[in-house]
C-alpha cells in the first residue's frame, strides 16, 4: 500500500532532482526536437529519393507510396508538434507575473 | 528546390505523349502497311529522372509476329501498353497531388 | 533492370500467344473439307508450338516457336463421285477432328481469359496501392 506522504517532500524531491542536472540533460527538449526536423527532413528526401528511382522502374508502386505516406505523416506530425511549441510559449508569454 | 515535382509532371507528359501514340496505333490497327509506333517507355522516365531534358524520340514499336497486309499492330500488345501508361500516368498524378497536399499543409502551418 | 510492368508484358505474351492458337484452330475448322492444297494432297491440320521466353529468373512469357503440321493419316472417305477420289473411289479428306477443335478452342479462348483476367488484377492492385495516398 501506498504511504500517504507530504507534498512538498516529493515536489521538493523532484525539484532537487531538477537543479542536478548537467548541462548536456538541460538541452535534451531542444535536441529531442532539432533530432525530430532532421528525421522529418531525412525521410522527406527518402520521399523525394523513392519517386526518383520509381521513375526509373527500380522500385516498385507500394515502396514509392509507403515512403510518400511515412514523409506526409512525419510532416504532419512535425506541424502539430510545432504549433504546440507556439501555444506553449504564447501561453507563457501571457502569464501575469 | 524539389525535383519531384518537376519530375512528375515530366512523367505525365511522357504518358500523355505515349497515350496519343498508342491511340493511333489502335485507330491504324487494320490499316495495310502501317506500322506500329512507340516511344521507349523504361528510357524516356530515366532520362526524367537522371537528367533535364526529354526526347520523346517516336520508335517503330519491336513486333513478334509480322501480320497480314504488312500491318505490325497487335491489338494485344497496344492494349498493354495502354494499361501500362495509364497505371504510370495515375501513379505520377496521385503521387503529384499528395506532394502538392504537403506543401499546402506547410503554408497553412496545420491549421 | 527491374521492370515495373514485367507482369502485364508476361500476360501479354500470354494474350497473343493464346490468339495465335485461336487463328490456327480456325485455319483448322475452315479447312476440314479441304482436299486440296497448294502443296498438294488434303490439307493438314496445324498446331501450335509454344516455348517459354524468359525475362528475368520469376517472369516467363510465351512465344509461340511454330506452327507444326499434325502427322497422322488422312480420314478416307469412300466418294466414288468426288473428283479427288482414288481409283478405288477413297477420298482423303483433311485429318482435322471437329470435337478435337473445338475442345481446344475453349482450352484457348480460357486461356485468353484467364491472361485478361491477370492484367485487369494486376491494374487493381496497382490502383488500390495508389488509393493509400487518398486521404
Amino acid at each position: 500500500m501506498t504511504e500517504i506522504k507530504n507534498i512538498s517532500e516529493i515536489l521538493g524531491k523532484s525539484l532537487e532532482e531538477l537543479k542536478n542536472l548537467k548541462g548536456a540533460d538541460k538541452e535534451s527538449f531542444e535536441q529531442a526536437l532539432k533530432d525530430a526536423i532532421k528525421e522529418a527532413s531525412k525521410v522527406e528526401q527518402e520521399a523525394q529519393k523513392a519517386i526518383e528511382d520509381f521513375a526509373k522502374g527500380e522500385v516498385s508502386i507500394h515502396q514509392v507510396v509507403l515512403a510518400m505516406e511515412k514523409a506526409d505523416l512525419t510532416l504532419q506530425t512535425l506541424i502539430q508538434v510545432r504549433n504546440k511549441v507556439i501555444t506553449a510559449y504564447e501561453e507563457i508569454s501571457r502569464m501575469q507575473i | 528546390m524539389d525535383n519531384s515535382i518537376k519530375l512528375l509532371s515530366k512523367i505525365m507528359d511522357i504518358c500523355a505523349y505515349r497515350q496519343k501514340i498508342l491511340a493511333s496505333n489502335i485507330a491504324n490497327a487494320d490499316t495495310p502497311d502501317y506500322k506500329a509506333k512507340d516511344i521507349n517507355f523504361q528510357e524516356e522516365l530515366k532520362k526524367a529522372a537522371t537528367s533535364d531534358s526529354i526526347s520523346l524520340k517516336v520508335i517503330e514499336a519491336p513486333t513478334t509476329m509480322p501480320n497480314r497486309d504488312g500491318n505490325t499492330v497487335n491489338i494485344e500488345v497496344e492494349m498493354t501498353k495502354l494499361t501500362e501508361t495509364l497505371l504510370m500516368y495515375n501513379s505520377a498524378v496521385q503521387l503529384l497531388s499528395k506532394r502538392i497536399g504537403m506543401y499546402k499543409d506547410v503554408a497553412r502551418g496545420g491549421r | 533492370m527491374a521492370d515495373l510492368f514485367l507482369p502485364l508484358k508476361v500476360s501479354a505474351t500470354g494474350l497473343e500467344a493464346q490468339k495465335i492458337r485461336l487463328n490456327v484452330i480456325a485455319s483448322n475448322l475452315a479447312n476440314i473439307n479441304s482436299t486440296r492444297t497448294p502443296e498438294g494432297g488434303p490439307y493438314k491440320r496445324k498446331d501450335v508450338l509454344f516455348v517459354t521466353y524468359m525475362y528475368d529468373q520469376i517472369s516467363h512469357g510465351v512465344d509461340v516457336q511454330k506452327i507444326v503440321e499434325d502427322q497422322r493419316p488422312p480420314r478416307t472417305v469412300y466418294d466414288p463421285s468426288h473428283p479427288d477420289a482414288d481409283k478405288n473411289g477413297y477420298v482423303k479428306y483433311p485429318n482435322v477432328n471437329p470435337m478435337e477443335e473445338m475442345i481446344n478452342m475453349i482450352s484457348a479462348s480460357r486461356a485468353y481469359e484467364a491472361n485478361l483476367t491477370m492484367i485487369n488484377s494486376y491494374k487493381e492492385m496497382f490502383l488500390r496501392t495508389l488509393d493509400l495516398l487518398r486521404a
